[in-house]
């Protein structure tokens, strides 16, 4: 219960310190009263707009302005597209969100039968190609990763779409197929790796040793009793997954003409428009973290060890 | 037995020390005998062209030949004074690539020499300190770890516009973070040890204990962390040129050099994927050298990446 509340603690303390990075910068980049008034406005014209803003009152008080605003999804209007920002997220969070679902689900399917396969045939052909593989996916960029698969795919092979979203009534699985591989790519380096170390230290371990002696079958112990062992490592890397899962989302949505969060920020980010970057890095910012929370309090309840230690201290 | 042994020639202490002396020995043959050659040579070739780029490129980076645009690679049915062909403007690729070495690897020294710094410092101070002051410095750390670090280089890009500095700020605010944690951790054990009580006793300031006593003791984590974070750091830098909040032009930079390409990708393969190659090779000759290294070193790091 200690280590529950010690996290809980942290996590806010975490939102806090992201809400401050994003305040002082959104707020060091200038008044946006002055950003927005024509260079000749008067004096009085500029304090008007001050007042409007809020931008006249002392930092502590507009911080806590800007946190109660975050806290109630007021995100105010968007400079750039004229619109409530509430509504511009809401019209391309679907998008992002199944596009990265997608790819998580391709990593699950595939990392976990492919970290398994080069533990158990260590250092012959499949274990040397799917670690050959997770070689190429930690070190290759992810944009460059998804202009090739356009190249192969889209221009050459003429096979799926070079990107854009699935018109309404469309088929729409070829259109996440090449952006879900380009997001999936790094995720599915890191877990067959992690997967493929940690079923090694346990194959050799004396539970597994006893699990072959009781008479079960190979593959009963491989799947069932090493692995979920080997899968309690890989609940820690979920934190660290999802934050490459979110820039991996940005990018592949600019590569791809995805329209998502991800290139809704980028755009705004170029046209330094801070209502909207303001918005999507405390909506990304708090997903990270309510992720990262998710994954220790798994790692709670699968693991009693942790449960029997942290009640110990 | 030990009676025995006392008579023998050297003693006991002699031949452990023998014993060590060989084993270190074979250690370090094992090292050598696995030592990363191929990642090591091409590291060597980028360093040199990061270095002395302007004089390797065969041709002017930044000499535009409109009449020979776009031509292909040499083997492509392209001329062979361009080997992997030219841009839009008629500007040699590969000498670009050459040049283009130079940005990316003083955005991973200066960051890695800043977080390097900065989280050594930052991990034996709360580890020798602990209470308190270690409380504090390492919930400062977990959040920076959660903040994911390209959307903090966006944002900092959209503040005080892109650059090189912006680049260098944003990685290394994060980069200190993890070091800081894994130093942290050895400090704690380290400090318990007799050699740095000793030198307490002996009056030695805590500054001159950190720095002489405890550090070399860390400096192999410190070694092959900041190794494999090379790769990381590269790559970063990358991705914000690939997306227009990085170095702007007109230094050439990889990650520039791939967005330009795209607009040509039905046309003109050779622009992205050369520069993306040279990123690629680059990280993953990185990543390479820092496996070995941390095997060598510091396998005890194995456990945690």
């Amino acid at each position: 219960m200690r280590y529950v509340a010690g996290r809980l603690l942290q996590s806010l303390l975490t939102l806090i310190f992201f809400l401050v990075v994003i305040f002082v910068a959104t707020r060091a980049a200038g008044d946006p009263a002055q950003l927005l008034l024509p260079p000749d406005a008067s004096l009085e014209e500029v304090q008007a707009a001050r007042q409007r803003f809020g931008t006249d009152r002392p930092y502590l008080e507009q911080f806590a302005a800007f946190v109660k605003d975050m806290a109630t999804l007021n995100f105010g209007r968007s400079v750039v597209h004229r619109e409530p920002v509430t509504q511009l997220i809401a019209g391309r969070i679907g998008a992002s969100v199944s596009l990265v679902l997608t790819a998580v689900l391709l990593v699950l399917l595939t990392a976990v039968p492919l970290g398994v396969l080069a533990a158990t045939q260590r250092a012959r052909l499949p274990d040397r190609v799917v670690r050959g593989v997770a070689a190429f996916g930690q070190a290759a960029p992810g944009f460059w990763v998804g202009l090739m698969l356009i190249d192969l795919f889209a221009v050459r092979l003429q096979l799926l779409p070079a990107g854009g979203y699935p018109a309404d009534g469309a088929i729409a699985w070829p259109y996440y197929v090449l952006p879900a591989i380009t997001i999936a790519l790094p995720l599915f380096a890191a877990l067959t790796r992690l997967l493929r170390s940690s079923m090694l230290e346990s194959l050799d371990a004396e539970f597994v040793k006893l699990a072959r002696a009781k008479g079960l079958s190979e593959r009963r112990v491989v799947w069932v009793h090493v692995l979920r062992n080997a899968f309690l490592p890989a609940i820690t890397l979920i934190a660290i997954w999802i934050g490459t899962a979110v820039t991996g989302s940005v990018v592949a949505e600019v590569v791809f003409n995805w329209p998502g969060v991800g290139n809704l920020f980028l755009s705004s980010i170029l046209a330094r428009d801070f209502p909207v970057i303001q918005a999507v890095l405390a909506l990304l910012g708090t997903t990270v973290l309510l992720a990262s929370l998710a994954a220790d309090l798994l790692y709670v309840v699968v693991d009693p060890r942790i449960r029997i230690a942290a009640g110990a201290r | 037995m030990a009676i025995e042994q006392v008579g023998q020639v050297g003693g006991p202490a002699a031949l452990a020390e023998g014993l060590g002396r060989q084993r270190a020995a074979e250690r370090a043959w094992e090292g050598a005998r696995r030592l990363p050659a191929l990642p090591l040579a091409v590291l060597a070739l980028f360093v040199a062209m990061a270095l002395v780029g302007p004089w390797m490129a065969p041709l002017d980076p930044d000499a535009t030949d409109l009449v020979a645009r776009l031509s292909p690679p040499a083997w492509a049915g392209g001329s062979p004074d361009h080997l992997l062909g030219t841009d839009r403007l008629g500007r040699d690729v590969l000498s670009r690539i050459i040049v283009g070495a130079r940005p990316s690897f003083v955005v991973a020294l200066v960051t890695i020499g800043v977080g390097g710094v900065l989280g050594t410092l930052i991990g034996l101070v709360a580890g020798y300190f602990g209470g308190r002051v270690d409380a504090v410095i390492m919930r400062f750390a977990d959040s920076a770890i959660s903040f994911p670090l390209i959307l903090l280089a966006l944002l900092l890009a959209a503040v005080i516009g892109p650059g090189i500095l912006t680049v260098v700020v944003a990685i290394s605010l994060l980069l200190w973070a993890r070091l800081a944690r894994l130093i942290r951790g050895e400090v704690l054990s380290l400090k318990e040890r007799d050699f740095v009580a000793l030198a307490r006793v002996a009056g030695v300031p805590w500054w001159r204990i950190l720095l002489v006593h405890v550090l070399p003791n860390v400096l192999n984590t410190v070694v092959v962390l900041l190794t494999l974070d090379l790769g990381l750091v590269i790559g970063v830098e990358a991705t914000l040129s690939f997306l227009g909040a990085g170095i702007p032009p007109p230094t050439p930079t990889w990650g520039q050099m791939v967005a330009d390409g795209r607009a040509y990708l039905s046309t003109a393969w050779w622009l992205s994927l050369f520069p993306g190659l040279a990123i690629g090779l680059v990280i993953l000759s990185f990543n390479l050298v820092g496996d070995w290294l941390r095997d060598y070193l510091d396998p005890r790091l194995r456990e945690a990446r």
